[in-house]
C-alpha cells in the first residue's frame, strides 16, 4: 500500500463502523479522504494513520475536548505533539471522544455521549482517553494519542485489551494539550502493541521550548528496548496494589505475569509504598484545585459558546453553567473550595505534603536497588454503562493504582495481560523517572509471553 | 480629636522590555487592537507560557534600585478572578515568595528628607484593556497589553500625609527612569498607582480601617485623591462613625472618589503556584552584574555634584533631574569646560534654546564637546556672551563647531576702539532722546545704550570696553 | 469539616458557576462525601509540602530557567480571532456591559 492508502482506509473504516449498525462513538471528528496528506514519506510514522484525542490542539479539526463549551471551536494553532507525528509522517484521521476535560474514567463524561467498549458494547472503554483506545482495539487506527492525568491512558488501555503509556510528566510537551491538572497532565500513547505506542512516543517526546515543564535530557531509544529483555532486573511488586479484597481471578493474572517475568530472567520482589492510601484524596483534592483555575477561561469572552445575556455577570454564569457538564462543575467547585480563603492549608497544603511522601515512597523502593514495579493497572476490568455514573466516589476510586503515577511523575504503562470474564485485563509496570526504556523492556517482555501463552 | 493619615502605596511599573512576559509578541502601545496577540496571551485552550529574561534582568535592577533584598528563588502564583480583559481567568503574578523584599527609598519631603520602607517589588503580568464607551451594545477588549511585564513595588504604609506621599512617588519615579526599566510614560499607563490609607488618633499605634483608592494615574490625582479621602475619614470618625474596608475609584475628570460596588467574593483570590512554570531561580551572578552595572542613582549622583563640581544644592538638583542632563553636563565638564559655567549654560540657555526649539538633549543638535568648545572661546574673550548665544543658536540649526562659525559670520569680539568708537558715536546720534535724559540723571539708560551699541555690532563688541567709552563720551 | 449549602453557593459564585435550587443541594451533598474521603489526609504525618513537583524534575525546573530563542517567537494564529470569537467588532472582542460598574474599573 502507498502511504496515503493506509490512511484512507482507515478513514472509510472508521465511517463505516461508526456509521453502521453498531458504532462506537470513538470519533468526534474524521478526516474528510480528500483532506488527507503524509507530511514525510520517509518519517518513522510514515503513512501511518493515527487517532489524537479531542483535548489536543489541531489546527485541521474542532478541538472540543467533549465539550459544549467548545463545540465548533477550531484551534488556530497546533500542538506540539500532533505537529511532531504529522513531520514523521503520521496522517490525523480523526479526533477521538473522551471525558469532558479528562475528567472522568469511563468516557460518559462527554457531551458528545458515551463511547462503548469494543469488546463489550454494554461496557465502558474506560477513560478519559476511551475513544482513542477504542479506535485502537478496534482495529481502526494502529496507535492513538491520549492524555494522562490520573490513569486516563494507562486505565482504558487495560479495559481495551491495548497498550497504553504515560510518560515521565516533561518528557512530552504539553503544548497545545487542553489542561485538566497541568502538574499531572502528561501526554500519552496508545497502541495496538508495545512497540506501536513505544514508536509514537519516540517521535513525540523531547524538549520543547513552549513549554517549561518540558525537559532537556535527551530521549533515550525506546523502540530499541522493546526486545531488550528483562534479564537481572528487580521488579517490585508493592503490597498496597494487592489488596486483601482484590478480585482473585486478577491476582492470578498478576501472579502469572510475574512468573512470566521470572522465567525471563528477572527478580521478583515484595515492596511496600506505605502512603498509597493518600493518593486518591491527595488526587481529589490537587487535581480539582488545578482544574478549577484552568478552566476560568471557559467564560464565553474570546471563544467557545456563548450564552447570550444582557449583563456580564449572567453571561459568564450561563456559559458556564451550560456549557461545562456535571462532572466538571463538580471538580471546579470541589477545587474552589479547597483554595479558597480558610481552606487552602487544610486541603491544598495537605495534599501536596501527601504528594511528596507518596513520591518519597517511590524514590526509597527505586533507590534500593528495585528497578520497576509491576501491578495491576485497574482493580476490576471494564464496568457496564450507567454502572457507577450516580456515585462520583466509586468511579473515582478505579483510579487508585495509576494516580500515584501522575503524583510522583514517575512513567507507567499498561499492557495486557489476559481477561477476566472475557474481558481483558491490564498489567501496569512503572519505573523511575526518564527510565521509560527500562519500563518498555519489561512491557515488551510481557506482551511477548503473555501472547506467545495465549496462542 | 485630631488624626493622623497613614499611607502606603502599590505602584504598579511597565517593564520596558520588547516582549511580553510570558510571550513572544512585542510590547506596543496604541497599535491596532488585538495585533499583538498569540495563543498564550489570548489563553487559548493549551496554550503555556515561558518566562521572558529580559523582563526578569529589569525586574533585578529595579528591586536593586530600590536597595531590596533579591530572593534567589521566587515562585509564580496564579491569582484568580474573572474580568473580560483578563484572558486566563487569573493573572500569573508572585505572591508567597516574591522577587525582592525589604527595600528603602529616600525622597525629599515636605518636611525634609523622608525615608519609606519597600515591603516587596514582585513580577507580575498586566492585563488587557477594557473600553466601555465605544460601542453601545457592550464593553469591547483589547488584548495587546495582555501580558506586559510588570514590577508592582509595594511600600510599608510610611507616609504620613499626601504631601508626601507625591513627593515619594516623585523620587521613585526617578529611580526608575535613573535604572532605566520603565519609559515611566503616565498617560500611556506605564505607571500605575493604588493608594491605602487610614486615620489614627495622633500618637496612637494601631491602625485603623483602610481604605484602597485603585486607578489612579497621575501624582497630583494621587495628591488630592488622598485629601479628599482623608478628610471623608476624619469626618465619619469625628462623628462616632466607623470607617469600612473599601476599595474606592478615582474619577480624575470629576475630582471625585466612588465606592467600587462591594462584591462578596472580591478578595478571594485563591492563589496557588501556577504548575506551568518552574519557581523562578536566579543565577547568583546575575544578580551581581546587575548590581555592579546599576547606574548612579539620583541622590547619590546629585550629592556628588554638590561635592565634585561646588555647585549649589539646587543647580545639582535641576541637573540630575534627568539622566540625559546629568550625562550632558558631566560631558560638558569632561570636555574641559570650567563646571559653574558649564552649569549655568547648560540650564540657562541651552535650556531656552531647546524649549523654544521644542527638542530635548535626544535630539538637538548642540553635542556637549561644541558647548564646551563655546563656554571656552567666552571664557578667552573671543566671543561675547551675547554672541555666544548666537552662535549657539546657528549651531542648534545648521550643526557646526563654534569656533567655525564665530569666524564665518564674524563674530569674534571687537576691542578695537576705533571701531568700537564709531559704533558709539552713531548710537549717541540715533538716540538723542535717551542720551539727554542720561544726561540729565536717569543713569540706568546706560544698559540701554550698551545695548543698542551691541545691536549695531551684531553682538561683537565687547560690552566692558562699550560701557566704558560711552560712560567717557556722556559726561 | 463537612460545606453548608451556603457556603456552595457562594464557591459557586466564585466559580462564576449557577445552579438550581435542587441541584445545589444535591451537589453540596456530593462535595461532602468526597471530602469524607479527603478527610483520611488528617492521618498524615507531618513534613514539608512540595511547592512543585520537583523530584525527578525537569532539568528545567531545577535551572528555573527562563525562555529560550524558539519561544521568543510568537506562535501563529492560522485564522482571524474574528473567526473564533462569539461577539467581535471593530478588532475587539465585545462582552455584554457589566452591571453596577463604572468605565474605569479594572483598569
Amino acid at each position: 500500500m502507498t502511504t496515503l492508502a493506509k490512511a484512507a482506509h482507515a478513514v472509510g473504516a472508521i465511517q463505516e463502523l461508526e456509521n453502521g449498525g453498531a458504532p462506537l462513538n470513538a470519533f468526534l471528528a474524521v478526516a474528510h479522504p480528500e483532506s488527507l496528506a503524509v507530511a514525510n514519506s520517509e518519517g518513522l510514522l510514515a503513512g501511518i494513520p493515527l487517532a489524537v484525542k479531542d483535548n489536543l490542539a489541531t489546527t485541521g479539526f474542532d478541538t472540543t475536548c467533549g465539550s459544549k463549551v467548545l463545540e465548533g471551536y477550531r484551534s488556530p494553532y497546533e500542538s506540539t505533539v500532533v505537529r511532531r507525528a504529522k513531520a514523521a509522517g503520521a496522517v490525523v484521521v480523526g479526533k477521538t471522544n473522551l471525558d469532558e476535560f479528562a475528567m472522568g474514567s469511563s468516557t460518559e463524561n462527554s457531551a458528545y455521549g458515551p463511547t462503548l467498549n469494543p469488546h463489550d458494547r454494554s461496557r465502558v472503554p474506560g477513560g478519559s482517553s476511551g475513544g482513542s483506545a477504542a479506535a485502537v482495539a478496534a482495529g481502526l487506527v494502529p496507535m492513538a494519542l491520549g492524555s494522562d492525568t490520573g490513569g486516563s491512558v494507562r486505565q482504558p488501555a487495560a479495559f481495551c485489551g491495548i497498550v497504553g503509556i504515560k510518560p515521565t510528566y516533561g518528557r512530552v510537551s504539553r503544548y497545545g494539550l487542553v489542561a485538566y491538572a497541568s502538574s499531572l497532565d502528561q501526554v500519552g500513547t496508545l497502541g495496538r502493541t508495545v512497540t506501536d505506542a513505544a514508536r509514537l512516543l519516540q517521535v513525540v517526546s523531547g524538549y520543547d521550548e513552549r513549554d517549561a515543564t518540558s525537559d532537556e535530557r535527551p530521549v533515550p531509544d525506546l523502540l530499541g528496548a522493546v526486545g531488550r529483555g528483562v534479564e537481572g532486573l528487580v521488579i517490585g511488586v508493592p503490597n498496597e496494589y494487592l489488596p486483601d479484597g482484590l478480585d482473585p481471578a486478577l491476582r492470578d493474572l498478576v501472579n502469572t505475569a510475574l512468573r512470566e517475568l521470572e522465567e525471563a530472567g528477572a527478580k521478583i520482589r515484595r515492596v511496600s509504598l506505605p502512603h498509597t492510601r493518600y493518593a486518591i484524596p491527595c488526587y481529589y483534592v490537587l487535581a480539582p484545585a488545578e482544574a478549577s483555575s484552568n478552566l476560568s477561561r471557559y467564560d464565553g469572552v474570546r471563544y467557545g459558546v456563548r450564552c447570550a445575556e444582557a449583563d456580564l455577570i449572567s453571561m459568564y454564569q450561563g456559559t458556564r453553567s451550560t456549557g461545562l457538564g456535571i462532572e466538571v462543575k463538580r471538580r471546579i467547585m470541589l477545587g474552589t473550595y479547597a483554595l479558597s480563603a480558610g481552606y487552602y492549608d487544610e486541603y491544598y497544603g495537605t495534599a501536596q505534603r501527601a504528594r511528596r511522601m507518596i513520591t518519597e515512597d517511590f524514590r526509597s523502593v527505586f533507590d534500593d536497588g528495585v528497578d520497576a514495579l509491576f501491578t495491576p493497572t485497574s482493580p476490576t476490568p471494564a464496568f457496564k454503562i450507567g454502572e457507577r455514573m450516580d456515585d462520583p466516589m466509586e468511579m473515582y476510586l478505579s483510579d487508585v493504582f495509576t494516580v500515584t503515577a501522575n503524583l510522583a511523575g514517575i512513567p507507567g504503562i499498561s499492557v495486557p495481560i489476559g481477561s477476566i470474564r472475557g474481558l481483558p485485563v491490564g498489567g501496569q509496570v512503572l519505573a523511575p523517572w526518564w527510565q521509560e526504556d527500562q519500563m518498555l523492556a519489561i512491557a515488551g517482555e510481557l506482551e511477548t509471553r503473555i501472547q506467545g501463552a495465549e496462542a | 480629636m485630631s488624626w493622623e493619615p497613614v499611607i502606603g502605596l502599590e505602584v504598579h511599573v511597565q517593564m520596558r522590555t520588547e516582549r511580553k512576559l510570558f510571550c513572544g509578541n512585542q510590547v506596543v502601545f496604541g497599535d491596532e487592537p488585538n495585533s499583538h496577540v498569540c495563543p498564550v496571551c489570548l489563553g487559548l485552550p493549551g496554550a503555556l507560557p515561558t518566562t521572558n529574561p529580559e523582563a526578569v534582568k529589569l525586574a533585578v535592577r529595579t528591586a536593586l534600585a530600590l536597595d531590596c533584598t533579591i530572593h534567589l528563588t521566587s515562585v509564580w502564583e496564579r491569582k484568580n478572578y474573572f474580568y473580560p480583559d483578563l484572558p486566563k481567568g487569573y493573572q500569573i503574578t508572585q505572591f508567597e515568595m516574591p522577587l525582592a523584599t525589604d527595600g528603602v527609598v529616600i525622597y525629599d519631603g515636605p518636611e525634609g528628607e523622608g525615608l519609606v520602607r519597600i515591603r516587596r517589588a514582585h513580577m507580575e503580568e498586566d492585563a488587557g484593556k477594557s473600553i466601555h464607551d465605544r460601542i453601545p451594545r457592550g464593553t469591547v477588549v483589547d488584548l495587546n497589553r495582555a501580558g506586559t511585564p510588570l514590577v508592582e513595588i509595594v511600600t510599608e504604609p510610611d507616609l504620613c500625609s499626601p504631601a508626601d506621599a507625591r513627593a515619594f512617588l516623585v523620587a521613585l519615579k526617578h529611580i526608575l527612569e535613573y535604572a532605566d526599566v520603565s519609559d515611566c510614560n503616565m498617560e500611556e499607563g506605564s505607571l500605575r498607582v493604588d493608594a491605602n490609607v487610614s486615620l489614627r488618633s495622633v500618637g496612637a499605634s494601631e491602625l485603623g480601617a483602610k481604605t484602597e483608592i485603585k486607578n489612579v494615574n497621575s501624582f497630583s490625582g494621587v495628591e488630592r485623591a488622598l485629601e479628599i479621602e482623608i478628610a471623608r475619614q476624619a469626618e465619619v470618625l469625628d462623628h462616632g462613625g466607623t470607617v469600612d474596608q473599601e476599595t474606592l475609584l478615582w474619577d480624575d475628570h470629576m475630582g471625585q472618589l466612588r465606592s467600587m460596588r462591594s462584591k462578596e467574593d472580591s478578595h478571594d483570590y485563591r492563589y496557588f503556584p501556577d504548575p506551568d512554570l518552574p519557581p523562578l531561580v536566579l543565577e547568583p551572578s546575575l544578580v551581581e552584574v546587575t548590581r555592579q552595572c546599576l547606574p548612579e542613582l539620583p541622590r547619590l549622583r546629585r550629592d556628588r555634584f554638590i561635592q565634585d563640581y561646588g555647585l549649589s544644592s539646587y543647580d545639582a538638583g535641576v541637573l540630575t533631574h534627568t539622566v540625559a542632563s546629568a550625562n550632558y553636563f558631566e560631558a560638558v565638564v569632561g570636555a574641559s569646560a570650567e563646571a559653574k559655567s558649564a552649569a549655568n549654560w547648560v540650564m540657562g540657555p541651552l535650556q531656552a534654546l531647546m524649549n523654544e526649539r521644542g527638542e530635548d538633549l535626544e535630539t538637538f543638535r548642540v553635542r556637549a564637546r561644541a558647548l564646551a568648545e563655546l563656554i571656552e572661546l567666552v571664557t578667552d574673550g573671543t566671543v561675547s556672551d551675547t554672541a555666544a548665544k548666537k552662535v549657539l543658536a546657528i549651531v542648534a540649526e545648521d550643526g557646526g563647531s563654534p569656533r567655525a562659525v564665530i569666524e564665518e559670520q564674524g563674530l569674534a569680539q571687537v576691542r578695537d576702539d576705533v571701531q568700537l568708537e564709531q559704533w558709539v558715536q552713531a548710537v549717541i546720534e540715533a538716540q538723542p532722546d535717551e542720551v539727554s535724559r542720561y544726561q540729565g540723571g536717569e543713569k540706568r539708560l546706560i544698559g540701554f545704550l550698551v545695548g543698542q551699541v551691541m545691536r549695531r555690532s551684531s553682538g561683537t563688541a565687547d560690552p566692558r570696553r562699550v560701557n566704558a567709552i560711552l560712560t567717557k563720551e556722556l559726561i | 469539616m463537612s460545606v453548608g449549602q451556603k457556603q456552595a453557593e457562594r464557591i459557586a459564585i466564585l466559580a462564576r458557576l449557577h445552579f438550581g435550587a435542587e441541584e445545589i443541594e444535591r451537589l453540596t451533598e456530593e462535595l461532602n462525601h468526597i471530602l469524607q474521603h479527603v478527610e483520611a489526609l488528617r492521618n498524615l504525618e507531618d513534613g514539608p509540602a512540595v511547592v512543585h513537583s520537583e523530584e525527578g524534575a525537569p532539568q528545567a525546573w531545577q535551572r528555573g530557567s527562563t525562555r529560550g530563542s524558539e519561544a521568543e517567537v510568537p506562535d501563529t494564529l492560522d485564522q482571524g480571532l474574528n473567526k473564533v470569537s462569539p461577539d467581535w467588532a471593530e478588532g475587539f472582542f465585545v462582552v455584554p456591559p457589566l452591571p453596577g460598574l463604572h468605565k474605569d474599573e479594572g483598569a
